[in-house]
């Protein structure tokens, strides 16, 4: 072939069949691509298209049912088996906005909508089972919480993970045993994200918290639960964080408990707290400095302003803000006025600018 | 239902500054029912412009939502604090969830009250009847 | 001599092949991507999600080099996101127009001492500055030293875990920061993450943001418009499935903080210090058996305003390259080395064969060609059918990117506008593409001089950055 003539080497046809070949495939491909790209447009306006005309009867409807008005019958004599679920997408969007009586009204015009979607539950695309679970706890979460706990063992974490947060902003603090035991399938997730999540199912849930960090429990998920208890600001927790403590955990669940105890330590919690201070991993010495601000006294003073002078300057913000928390506020004024590079920190400090 | 708080029939006008169409119609329809009239608009630049018009009738009561375009909502409060002829105006600010810290920031700036978001419109007509009877 | 245009001609064969080869598979990935990423977005409301109380607070560096013109308004409408805890810090590098002395005046600026957290090196800071009615706004003063070396600035006075490293010009979303900060929130592991910037020419922008997007009228830009949307959506939505996506654009990226100071911060002596920042994190994570992932989310973020004429077009598409040379030739350690996994061996290898090398094989048979051609050596089938590849091919890739677009976002609501686009993925094929590849192969040349020039002037301006 290399050595072919001219012109039969050029001409080979070989040669323009693959490039002929080739060229089929790829825009054979993409030509798919499109084709079903523009499809689904196509159809996406449609559909809302549909909505905004189905929405501009329900909206003055909906407004006079909220303001006491028009009986809800009224409302929902508009709504047709097939448009059901536009009639639920469009509820969600106002119940996300209000509270109160007024979120109470919507949830009564969903009752008697929410049991077409059941089905959903169970359907092979995990988005729309998300999406089911999701509509269900935004319109209804007292009528099918336990449908929707269930939906936590869902093989989706997608689901698992929606059900987890509806679960959490339900107010329904009987789920966390759930929601706990299902906490290392989110072990992706940022743990201040998780901590807050558990949180705010209410201060119920502290005990199981509480018990859960007592567990010989993956560290990680342990430390979510100790980042929950100083949201809540858990009176008790303060004894279990120097128990753990003691036992030398992993760093991350040290930082966790180290922050739990400078919301929720007392004195009798003190010593431990010291030796972090005075460790070798910096981001355990600033966390222990910082709760050393509010569970320290007077013979910690010294170990904070030193803590200023630390090499590392995420150490030396904690410490000095801990410094002004424990009543160090004169010595900051001396560092403030110093000519000393700390003075910065220390004129930062005194003019509240710490965030 | 209508309100029979204005026998002189001048209903209070109420300038509200939201960029969320769904939250103003809520908003704008609940306190006209009360017997108010409400003035939208969708930005703070807006809204300050509408109260700041020498032709405009004066607004009774404002209600400002925090996060807008143009102008956010703790400037338009400012602006209107520092202009004496607004300055006695109530002002109500709508803060989003989570920002607790917009509270104090609202409040210190000279804010009269606040409702949080997600809001219910009874309480916000409550509180606005509340701080027209002062 | 015929044998040697025969071997190039098969090279260019082979190359051109490989090359719509790699782009129908991007684009396939970026195809199944999209659909699971438009599901999953119905399904968690990302608002709620990054506002909840457990949001991660972030800082939004700014760099600003006489930028008097706009830095207001885009401080403003930086003041209006929706995010419920973050803190902005424009670092002012040194301009010599008033772009420090406007926002002090339209921000009630006062003096306010503000201790770094990290010690990067930068040029010396003269001022610190606080907003009277906006606490979580500050204004850092500081003596040139370009882009990079701002941003470093601005790092150092961060406390936040994240932060956002932004141009000035650059106009964002109203839920931007929600969806750059969503995969850091989805993955603990998450080091940095990016988005899709696009053209604002010929936008309806008001209040700094845009209201409706219209095709640029201008002829360059319409150009960049497709160019854009087939980089990022059928490019590097692709690269991202396959973890190989090494480029977060300077004009607006989110990272964790801490880790890129433990790197030492953006690399002030190369042009292109956004791509050498992501390279550097892959490495040292590699290097360090840290786990990490770099995201990037395959939904518009940032709307940045692009050259109309050609000279500045490139000159941008000059230092681009010389960007993607320098980095590549620093971490060149990485090619081919399994120890850094997908974005040695894939990443690295797509851009040295196709970024780097391409542009001189494209152009290497542009000349074989047209010599052929003139010289009749070559029949004139073969010719055609090479160019109907090269053609049909471009113009199927740019079409599906199109459809991406017209999938997932429906950013162009005009129809006239859609029928433009396409129409505009045949124009480009004559003169635009051998004019882009003309630019990169100036860029690459420019770049293996180790010519020193190239720094002292464009350092300084950092108004169009790697989309």
């Amino acid at each position: 072939m290399w050595s072919g003539g001219t012109s039969s080497v050029w001409a080979s046809e070989a040669l323009i069949g693959v490039v002929l070949w080739s060229t089929l495939v790829i825009v054979g491909v993409v030509a798919y691509l499109a084709a079903s790209a523009f499809a689904m447009r196509f159809r996406n306006v449609i559909r809302a298209r549909r909505y905004s005309s189905y929405e501009a009867t329900w909206e003055p409807l909906l407004l006079e049912v909220m303001a006491g008005s028009l009986p809800i019958s009224d409302l929902l004599n508009t709504v047709t088996p097939r448009s059901s679920r536009h009639f639920l997408r469009f509820l969600v969007r106002y119940a996300r906005l209000l509270v109160g009586n007024d979120n109470l009204t919507i949830t009564d015009i969903a009752a008697p909508v929410l049991p077409g979607i059941l089905g959903d539950l169970q359907a092979r695309s995990a988005s729309r089972r998300a999406l089911a679970v999701q509509t269900l706890a935004t319109l209804g979460i007292d009528e099918h919480g336990a449908r929707i706990a269930r939906a936590l063992d869902d093989p989706s974490p997608l689901v698992s993970m929606v059900a987890a947060r509806s679960l959490a902003g339900s107010h329904h603090p009987e789920y966390i045993v759930r929601v706990l035991s299902n906490l290392h399938r989110y072990s992706e997730w940022n743990s201040r994200f998780l901590a807050s999540m558990l949180a705010s199912l209410g201060v119920e849930v502290a005990p199981a918290l509480r018990s859960f960090l007592l567990t010989e429990g993956n560290p990680i998920d342990r430390a979510v639960a100790a980042e929950a208890l100083g949201l809540l600001t858990d009176p008790v927790a303060g004894d279990i964080a120097v128990k753990v403590l003691t036992g030398s955990p992993n760093r991350e669940l040290a930082a966790a408990l180290l922050r739990l105890l400078r919301t929720v330590g007392g004195p009798e919690h003190v010593s431990i707290v010291r030796t972090y201070a005075s460790g070798r991993d910096h981001t355990l010495r600033a966390l222990a400095l910082s709760a050393l601000g509010t569970i320290g006294d007077a013979s910690d003073i010294e170990v904070l302003e030193l803590g200023m002078f630390d090499a590392d300057p995420w150490v030396a913000i904690n410490a000095a803000r801990a410094l002004l928390e424990a009543g160090g506020r004169e010595r900051l004024h001396e560092i403030a006025q110093s000519e000393l590079p700390q003075s910065t920190l220390a004129q930062e400090m005194i003019a509240g600018g710490v965030t | 239902m209508h309100s029979e708080a204005n026998p002189a029939n001048q209903r209070p006008r109420i300038l509200l500054a939201e960029d969320d169409a769904l939250t103003a119609r809520l908003i704008v329809h609940r306190l006209e029912r009360e017997g108010y009239e409400v003035f939208h608009c969708q930005d703070g630049q807006s809204a300050l412009e509408s109260a700041q018009a020498p032709d405009s009738e004066p607004f009774s009561l404002a209600i400002l939502d925090v996060k807008m375009p143009r102008m956010d909502g703790f400037e338009l409060l400012g602006r209107l604090k520092e202009d004496p002829r607004l300055a006695p105006i109530p002002v109500v600010m709508l803060t989003g969830m989570g920002t607790e810290q917009d509270v104090v920031r609202a409040l210190s700036g000279g804010a009269d009250d606040y409702i949080l978001k997600p809001f219910s419109p009874t309480e916000l007509a409550l509180r606005v009847q509340r701080l027209l009877a002062r | 001599m015929i044998t040697l245009v025969y071997v190039v001609s098969l090279v260019i064969l082979v190359y051109f092949l490989a090359m719509n080869f790699v782009y129908m598979t991007t684009s396939v990935l970026a195809f199944i991507d999209l659909k699971k990423y438009v599901g999953r977005l119905k399904s968690l409301h990302i608002g709620d999600l990054v506002n909840a109380a457990g949001g991660v607070p972030i800082t939004l560096v700014v760099p600003a080099f006489n930028e008097e013109a706009g830095i207001v308004e885009s401080v403003r409408s930086l003041l209006t996101l929706q995010y419920s805890d973050y803190e902005i810090v424009v670092v002012d590098d040194g301009s010599t127009d008033g772009t420090l002395g406007s926002l002090i005046e339209a921000f009630q600026l006062k003096p306010a001492a503000r201790a770094p957290s990290a010690n990067l090196h930068t040029a010396p800071v003269r001022t610190v500055h606080r907003a009277a009615r906006h606490p979580n706004l500050w204004v850092v003063s500081k003596e040139n030293g370009g882009k990079a070396d701002s941003l470093n600035a601005g790092l150092n006075y961060a406390r936040t875990p994240l932060f956002c490293a932004m141009d000035a010009d650059t106009l964002l979303e109203p839920e931007a920061l929600p969806r750059l900060v969503r995969p850091f929130l989805e993955n603990r592991d998450t080091v940095a993450a990016g988005g899709i910037v696009r053209i604002a020419n010929g936008c309806v922008v008001d209040g700094g943001i845009v209201r409706q997007v219209l095709l640029p009228k201008n002829m360059v830009a319409r150009f960049q418009v497709v160019e854009y949307l087939r980089a990022f959506l059928a490019a590097r939505v692709g690269w991202d499935v396959l973890r190989a996506t090494l480029i977060i654009s300077g004009a607006f990226g989110v990272f964790r903080r801490g880790i890129v100071v433990d790197v030492g911060g953006f690399a002030t002596d190369t042009v292109g210090e956004d791509m050498e920042l992501v390279v550097r994190l892959h490495r040292h994570c590699r290097e360090n058996d840290i786990d990490y992932r770099v995201a990037f989310i395959p939904d518009p973020v940032a709307w940045t305003e692009a050259p109309e004429d050609l000279g500045s077009l490139g000159r941008q598409r000059n230092r681009w390259q010389r960007g993607l040379v320098q980095t590549l030739w620093r971490h060149r350690q990485m090619f081919g080395n399994p120890l850094y996994g997908p974005p040695a061996l894939i990443g690295f290898t797509y851009y040295g064969i196709f970024e780097v090398i391409g542009p001189l094989i494209e152009a290497s048979g542009f000349v074989v060609f047209l010599w052929a051609l003139i010289a009749g050596v070559a029949p004139m089938s073969y010719i055609l059918a090479f160019l109907g590849l090269a053609v049909a091919a471009g113009v199927a890739l740019s079409v599906a990117a199109v459809a991406l677009e017209e999938l997932s976002f429906q950013r162009y609501s005009r129809p006239r506008d859609l029928g433009r686009l396409i129409l505009v993925a045949f124009i480009e094929n004559l003169g635009y593409r051998q004019l882009a590849t003309w630019w990169r192969i100036r860029g690459l040349f420019s770049a293996l001089r180790g010519d020193h020039t190239w720094g002292t002037l464009e350092r300084r301006g950092f108004k169009t950055q790697e989309p």
